[in-house]
């Protein structure tokens, strides 16, 4: 009978298995991804350029509501959270290519990061007002493909702390819970 | 146990759905693989960026046809297309290969086995999956 009993606490340890291992696969797929993107990054900044103008500037973005029904009505007293709002700078850029015109709002390799302060997409603005001329990289199979800034990182930082984060604490957590069973 | 078994159940017949939702999808795909194809052009303006649809013209018989579809789609997700990576893909004036319903030759399809809407389910039939053999353990196990 007693080691009747002990088998659910033994299986429920078996059982937090899954959700770590789905942790650590999900890292490993980011930090995959991750690699893609660097892989790209690197081919995108050996294509050709050609000089473009910009010929539209404008910001797009979403609000995040904070606050929830639930949290307000348990909490009538706490004052009310701030919503957050994600900007982004959008950058139309025109150009040609073999005598063919294109246009992109393409930055750089892999979409648009939008960030929690406003200021940083008026920086961006800023740096490419309209009528402005641009050095524009292309992909030479297909010139459609083109960014301004093939080196910039902004999605290999977006994606490493993930992939750090969901595989190494999938990680940690099985190892640990490995040593306990 | 008889929880266990309940959650077992419930979670396999998510695990069921998400397996008839790519069986669908199979079967549509092979379907729309086996159309007549014609050669087309993207008609759509770089206005795509806009966020206007975009457009391809192609040719069946004597009857000129406007379709926008790109691929087979469960709705909208955050895994379609952006309209920048549309317009890289289909820029205005490309040569594109159409496939198009033999029956009825307005129905048309740029890409026939796109596989997002099967991978996204796909994923969520493993997880379920997983977790129901977990909980139909336990109720197995269970004294």
């Amino acid at each position: 009978m007693p080691v009747e009993m002990d088998r659910q606490p033994m299986l429920i340890h078996h059982a937090l298995f899954l959700p770590l291992i789905m942790s650590i696969a999900i890292g490993v797929l980011i930090a995959l991804k991750t690699v893609s993107l660097l892989r790209k990054i690197a081919a995108c900044t050996r294509w050709p350029t050609v000089t473009g103008k910009v010929i539209r500037t404008g910001t797009e973005g979403f609000v995040e509501d904070n606050s929830t029904a639930a949290t307000d009505s348990d909490h009538p007293d706490r004052r009310p959270r701030e919503e957050t709002e994600f900007t982004g700078a959008v950058i139309r850029y025109a150009f040609r290519v073999a005598g063919r015109d294109y246009q992109s709002t393409r930055r750089y390799v892999g979409r648009p990061v939008l960030s929690g302060s406003p200021r940083t997409a008026a920086k961006v603005l800023a740096k490419y007002p309209v009528n402005a001329l641009v050095t524009v990289h292309y992909n030479p199979a297909n010139p459609a493909e083109a960014m301004l800034e093939p080196a910039n990182l902004a999605n290999v930082w977006l994606a490493l702390p993930f992939a750090i984060g969901f595989g190494g604490f999938g990680s940690f957590l099985l190892w640990l819970l490995w040593s306990l069973v | 146990m008889i929880a266990f078994f309940a959650i077992a159940g419930v979670l396999a017949l998510f695990a069921f759905g998400c397996a008839v939702g790519i069986l669908q999808w199979l079967h549509k795909a092979f379907t729309m693989s086996r159309w007549p194809t014609v050669k087309g052009t993207i008609t759509s303006s770089w206005d795509v960026l806009d966020g206007e649809r975009l457009r391809y013209a192609y040719v069946v018989g004597r009857h000129r046809y406007v379709g926008h579809v790109v691929a087979l789609s469960g709705g909208p997700s955050t895994f379609d297309a952006t309209p920048q990576e549309l317009v890289e893909k289909y820029p205005p004036g490309a040569e594109v290969t159409v496939y198009y319903n033999p029956k009825h030759c307005a129905t048309a399809v740029l890409e026939p086995r796109s596989p997002k809407s099967a991978g996204i389910s796909l994923l969520f039939m493993v997880v379920f999956a997983a977790f129901a053999f977990i909980f139909f353990a336990a109720a197995l196990r269970a004294p």
